[in-house]
Parts: structure tokens; C-alpha cells; sequence
């Protein structure tokens, strides 16, 4: 016979007398080694499956259960501390309809009462009974080591390769973190550029139309990179993992709008208007004397043509200034808002390549604690 | 229902203004916490309600919001406990019920379920009392019956062997073992009806549970006052509002709220780890003192004041940010009473 026939163990959830039943156990069945956990490797003959008379089993200690019942076909539950819980059969009876299997063998122990003498029996005759049917049996040698071997194997190729596949997706991810932060560089000092020497051409009439063209080409700008992202996340070949798709509205990461500042319009000052309108009368006294002079006999309408073209020279010059100060301006705008959309595009780059990874490491934890099976002292809060 | 001490502050008030909208703030503030009984199943979740409101706690009725939740297992948390009661939402007081079958020997059952009621309280951060719930309930008992029980004990007591089998069932269904042998004892020395009444009250534990309640509705408490105070405010315009205006900026309701706000940060102290650096946080000094102590040096009371309101400005919740602004200012009176003069800054 092998090792594993010695092995009885007897598990429990905290302060459930299992301690107490298994040193009983050890004095009344000298033929076993009883332990309250498994080495590694190690296949129990029986497992006793103890839990407290004080209330029926939760949960989680029908999850244990469930555990200790999947290892080997000899299990016996049983209910301890009936000694001091009178209420003990109601709570077997609970037990036995919450447990998952009906052919399971439910006794009440008192292996350390307080109270009256110990009572082993049934557990013993219970116990006898499955550890005499199991050697009958061949599917508790061979069902379950086979199944635990292919489930230990299937489980090890199943996390290898989800951990291959996160790390091809990690490498690609950085590869394209440095791509799009290139591209978001390379179409903002463009952008740039062209707006740039569009605004050094620009007549007064076409400066609304200016503005609200560097707007859409902003928004452009972002969509195209929104488009390059979602591409992105859509060749991220990463399985079962749902990433999330962050949107340019969400407040972590600003929209558009708060990074564009506003242009306002350069009003010509008043200096200039002050120097122009001097300049203009300078003008007009200066060729109205001239011509005066030429010829005297028409001075009166000489006088009022140089002032009609003094008033006009001003408005031209003021008109030009002020063309002059609006391109300026224009170019000075045009600079920030690139700089602004590129501070925002590199933003939803690095959001949206913040959320992959976060989707990434979530999964890649949960995947870890999947494979971490429960072990039966583990119930213990 | 005795009179809460912050609604006896305000009652003062009430019975000098004689206003009706103060009478029933007074009556507002006295109303008792709801108490809902949660738990493990078979846990005794039933026994407990019934000591709850045999000991005199309101219970809410199924459906019913409550204030406070009352938590039942037994012997240990199991993890399943331990994440319900991790994702509470309203003030929780656990209780190991059937403490009194938990272990028959050493220090005895209610001695060992109080230890590792600290136990657990230390591991989860949830208020954790022991409770015998059958021993309080057979303790709030009418006298007859009582009268009877006294009789069986005496028999347990002299010869066990002729107590009737109906007797005796009735004993363990009542009593249960450890509270069979702790009164057929008392009896024994000659305990009479109220004796026995009090000892069953001691043994079971209620009273720790009691407190532990009232503690946790602290906050209830005091949101109510200040819920209660905002509303009368309503009642301070108009022509009949001065007096209640006046008796609103006195000193009895900045006392109150302090009172009130004390209530919420020792119970908060009390909860948190007694090695955590969160216990530090708050005043020693004030939440030592939870009633307001109207003596006490003028420089005791403007230190306080002081360190509630730096207690305030710091990483705090919003509720613990306005008790400490209430402490602070109900010391800042205290202060003023006691001879304190402000002084106009340079």
C-alpha cells in the first residue's frame, strides 16, 4: 500500500473543534496518521469534515467542504461541541440539507466535552464505514490523482500562456506609446507652421473665419489621434480583457476646450490712432501749402481735397496698424493653441495607455488569484 | 424614555422660552436610536431581538430603516462575517451571541467570549461585544415567572434527581446550562426574585451591548441635533423668533452640539486601533472628558479650543470636521465663562 492509505485529515473552519477531534481521533485510531493539513502531494484515506453545533454552516464552510469532499470519495462530516449545544440535531439536520451531496454521513462529536462524557462513536463507525467502502473502490486511486493531474497541468499551460500573451501586449504597448507621442509632436509643429504662415497673409475680413478654422483643425487633429488610439486598442491583442475607452469629455482628462485660449481682438490703441490722425493732417497741410502755392487762385478747393485725402491717408494707416497688431497677435495665438493641443493630445495619449495598462494588471491579479486554488485552512478569517 | 443629555440641555432652554417648537426638539432629540438585528442564520437572531427589546431598545420594524445594526454570530467571524461586515454602511455593533456555552472552563464562558470578542473587534475595527441573549431575555422576565424559576432552582440546588422532567426542560430551555448553575448557585445563597434578575442581567452581557449601541449612534445623534437646530432656525424669524434666535446663539446649544460633537469623535476613538496612528489624531484631552465639563482652568479650555480646531482643519471627514468646529467652539464658551477675554488682534 501506498503512503496516502496512513492519512486520515480532519479539516474545520476556526474554533470548530477540528484540533480537539483529531487528537481524539489519533488516540482512538492508532492505525492512521491524522493531521489537520495535507503535505504536499500527500492523498488523505478519509477527511473528517468538522463544524461547530453553535449555528449551521455559512458559506464559506460549505465551500470548504466542497473542497475536502472533491479529493477523495471517504468523507464523514461531523458536528461538533454537542455537549454544551443542545440545539445540536436541528443543526445536523440544516447541515446535512446545505451540504451538496445528500449521500454524505453527518454525526454529532463531543471529543473534549465540557459537559459529560466524550462522544466518539458515531464519528468512529462512520468513519470505519467510508474508509471500508473507499478501499473497495478504485476511482478513489485513480479518479482523482488523474483529475488533479490534469487539472495542475492544464491550469500551468493556461497561466503560461496568458502571461506570454501580457507581455507581448506590454511590449507593444510601450512601442506604441513612443509612436503616437512622436505623431502627436509631429502634427502639432505642422500644424503650426501652416496656421503660421496662413496668418501672416491674412486680410481683416478673415480673421473669424481664421479662428474657427484653427478650431476645426484642432478638433481634426484630435480625432485623427482618437482614431490611431482606438486602432490601437482594438490590435491590442490581449484576451478576456475588457479595456476601457476613455473618453476626451471625461473629466480626468480635460476636452479640448479648456486647453484652447481664447483669442480676443486686437483693438487699435488709441497712440496709434493719435500718431495716424497726425501723420493725415501732417499730409494734408503739407500738400495744401505746396499746392497753394502752385496755384493761388484755387486754394479753397485745394484746401478741402488735401484735408478729403488727409482724413484718408489716416484711416489707411489706421486700418494697416491695426492688421498689422491683429497678425501678431494672431501668430502669438496660434502658437499656444498648438502648444495646448499638444499638451492635451499627449494627455489622452498617456490616459488612454494608463487605463490599458490598470485593465491589464487587474486582469493579470485576478488571473493569479484564480490560480490560486483554496486549501482547506484557508477558511480561517 | 429618560431624557438623552444633550435634549435635557436644550429642555432647560425649552422650559424657560416655552416655546412649542423647542418642546418638540426636546422630544425629538430623547427619541431612542432604531436598532436592526442582522446576522448569521441560526444564530439566535430571534433571542437576541427579543433581549434587545426586553433590555429597552427600540427594534426597527422589517422594512423599517434603522439607525444602528446590531450584527449576531457565534464563536468566531467567519469570512463570510468579515466581508459583510466589512462593507457596512450604517454604525454596526457585532455580538458573539451564545457566549455563555463558549468554553466551561478557566476564566469561565463570559470571561473567554469578551477576550476574543477583543480579538476580533482589534482584526475588524466593528465594535464586538459578548451576549448571552437567552439569559437577558429569561432576565427581564415578569416576577411570576421568575417566582417559579426559583423554585425549580432551589430544587437543582438540593436534589437534582427529583426535578420534575417538564422542570427541567424548561430550565435548560431557559436558562441553558451555565445559566441553570450560575442562579441555582445564587439561589442556593438565598437570592430572591430581583437578585436573580440582576445577576442573569450582569451574566448576560446586555448592558456592554447597550452601551455599545448607544456609542455607535453617536453620529446619529448628533446629525439629529444639528438636523433639529437647522429647523428651528425656521422658527427664529417672525415676530415671536427673537427669543428663540437668541436662545440659538446662547451658550446651552454651542454646549449641546460640543456635548453632541464629543459623543461622535470618542465613539470614533474608541473604534479605531489603539497602536494606529488615527488614535493619536484625536484630543486625548476631549475625548477623555465626552461630557462638557464646565470646570476646568481658562487655559485648559482655550488649548482645547485650539487643538479641536486644528483637529478640524486636518485630513478628517466631513462630520468629524464640523464636531471639531463644535467642540471648538463650545470650548471657546467654556473659555469665556470661565474668564477668558478676547482680545482684538494687533
Amino acid at each position: 500500500m501506498s503512503g496516502r492509505r496512513d492519512v486520515i485529515v480532519v479539516i474545520g473552519p476556526a474554533l470548530s473543534g477540528a484540533t480537539s477531534v483529531a487528537d481524539a481521533l489519533r488516540q482512538r485510531r492508532g492505525g492512521y496518521r491524522v493531521v489537520e493539513s495535507l503535505g504536499r502531494g500527500e492523498r488523505p484515506a478519509a477527511v473528517v469534515f468538522v463544524v461547530s453545533a453553535a449555528a449551521p454552516m455559512t458559506q464559506s464552510q460549505i465551500a470548504l467542504l466542497d473542497v475536502a469532499a472533491a479529493s477523495t470519495d471517504a468523507v464523514v462530516a461531523a458536528v461538533a461541541k454537542i455537549d454544551v449545544h443542545r440545539g445540536w440535531p436541528q443543526v445536523l439536520e440544516e447541515n446535512r440539507a446545505l451540504a451538496a451531496s445528500p449521500a454524505l454521513s453527518w454525526v454529532g462529536v463531543a471529543a473534549d466535552p465540557h459537559i459529560g462524557p466524550s462522544k466518539l462513536e458515531p464519528l468512529l463507525d462512520a468513519l470505519d464505514v467510508a474508509l471500508a467502502s473507499a478501499q473497495r473502490a478504485p476511482r478513489n486511486q485513480l479518479m482523482p490523482n488523474d483529475s488533479h493531474a490534469r487539472a495542475r497541468v492544464d491550469d500551468r499551460n493556461r497561466a503560461a500562456a496568458a502571461r506570454a500573451q501580457r507581455a507581448a501586449a506590454a511590449r507593444q504597448l510601450r512601442v506604441a506609446r513612443v509612436q503616437l507621442t512622436g505623431q502627436v509632436r509631429a502634427t502639432c509643429a505642422s500644424l503650426r507652421a501652416d496656421l503660421r504662415r496662413d496668418a501672416t497673409g491674412l486680410s481683416r475680413h478673415g480673421v473669424d473665419e481664421f479662428c474657427s478654422g484653427v478650431r476645426r483643425r484642432s478638433a481634426r487633429a484630435v480625432a485623427e489621434l482618437d482614431a490611431t488610439l482606438s486602432r490601437l486598442v482594438d490590435d491590442l491583442d490581449i484576451a478576456g480583457i475588457d479595456i476601457p475607452w476613455i473618453d476626451g469629455a471625461l473629466a480626468s482628462c480635460p476636452a479640448l476646450e479648456t486647453y484652447l485660449p481664447e483669442f480676443g481682438h486686437a483693438r487699435a490703441d488709441r497712440v496709434t490712432a493719435l500718431l495716424s490722425i497726425g501723420f493725415g493732417l501732417g499730409m494734408a497741410l503739407t500738400l495744401g501749402r505746396l499746392l497753394a502755392d502752385l496755384a493761388p487762385a484755387w486754394t479753397a478747393a485745394i484746401t478741402a481735397a488735401s484735408l478729403l485725402t488727409g482724413i484718408g491717408l489716416s484711416g489707411w494707416v489706421i486700418r494697416a496698424r491695426g492688421l498689422a497688431a491683429e497678425r501678431a497677435a494672431l501668430d502669438r495665438w496660434v502658437t499656444e493653441v498648438t502648444a495646448g493641443l499638444r499638451t492635451a493630445m499627449e494627455e489622452r495619449v498617456v490616459m488612454q495607455m494608463l487605463a490599458v495598462e490598470t485593465a491589464m494588471a487587474a486582469e493579470a491579479t485576478a488571473s493569479q488569484n484564480a490560480g490560486c486554488r483554496i486549501r482547506p485552512r484557508d477558511d480561517r478569517p | 424614555m429618560p431624557q438623552h443629555p444633550h435634549a435635557a440641555l436644550l429642555g432647560a432652554g425649552a422650559a424657560v422660552l416655552d416655546d412649542s417648537a423647542l418642546h418638540r426638539l426636546t422630544a425629538d432629540l430623547s427619541a431612542p436610536v432604531r436598532v436592526a438585528v442582522t446576522g448569521r442564520a441560526g444564530a439566535g437572531r430571534g433571542m437576541v431581538r427579543r433581549a434587545l427589546r426586553g433590555a429597552g431598545a427600540l427594534l426597527a420594524d422589517p422594512g423599517e430603516p434603522s439607525d444602528v445594526d446590531v450584527y449576531v454570530f457565534v464563536e468566531t467571524l467567519t469570512s463570510d462575517d468579515v466581508a459583510l461586515l466589512a462593507g457596512v454602511d450604517r454604525p454596526t455593533v457585532a455580538v458573539l451571541n451564545k457566549a455563555d456555552l463558549t468554553c466551561f472552563r478557566g476564566a469561565g464562558p463570559v470571561a473567554v467570549a469578551a477576550a476574543r470578542c477583543q480579538e476580533l473587534q482589534r482584526r475588524t475595527g466593528v465594535p464586538t461585544r459578548p451576549l448571552a441573549a437567552l439569559l437577558a431575555v429569561a432576565a427581564s422576565r415578569d416576577t411570576a415567572g421568575q417566582r417559579s424559576l426559583i423554585d425549580a432552582l432551589r430544587t437543582v440546588g438540593a436534589n437534582p434527581a427529583r426535578l420534575a422532567p417538564g422542570m427541567r426542560h424548561r430550565l435548560l430551555a431557559e436558562l441553558d446550562l451555565f445559566g441553570t448553575a450560575i442562579a441555582a448557585a445564587a439561589v442556593g445563597r438565598g437570592a430572591d426574585t430581583p437578585a436573580l434578575a440582576a445577576l442573569l442581567h450582569q451574566a448576560s452581557g446586555i448592558s456592554a451591548v447597550l452601551e455599545e449601541i448607544d456609542r455607535a449612534a453617536a453620529p446619529i445623534r448628533y446629525r439629529r441635533l444639528i438636523g433639529a437646530l437647522a429647523r428651528l432656525a425656521d422658527a427664529a424669524v417672525g415676530p415671536r423668533g427673537a427669543g428663540v434666535a437668541e436662545f440659538l446663539a446662547g451658550d446651552a446649544v454651542a454646549l449641546a452640539r460640543m456635548a453632541a460633537a464629543l459623543d461622535v469623535v470618542g465613539a470614533a476613538a474608541t473604534t479605531v486601533d489603539p497602536v494606529g496612528a488615527a488614535a493619536t489624531t484625536v484630543d486625548p484631552l476631549g475625548a477623555a472628558a465626552t461630557t462638557v465639563d464646565p470646570l476646568g482652568g481658562c487655559a485648559t479650555h482655550l488649548r482645547r479650543a485650539i487643538r479641536w480646531r486644528h483637529y478640524a482643519q486636518g485630513p478628517v471627514s466631513a462630520l468629524h470636521r464640523r464636531c471639531g468646529t463644535d467642540i471648538s467652539r463650545g470650548a471657546l464658551r467654556l473659555w469665556l465663562q470661565a474668564g477668558g477675554v478676547a482680545e482684538a488682534m494687533p
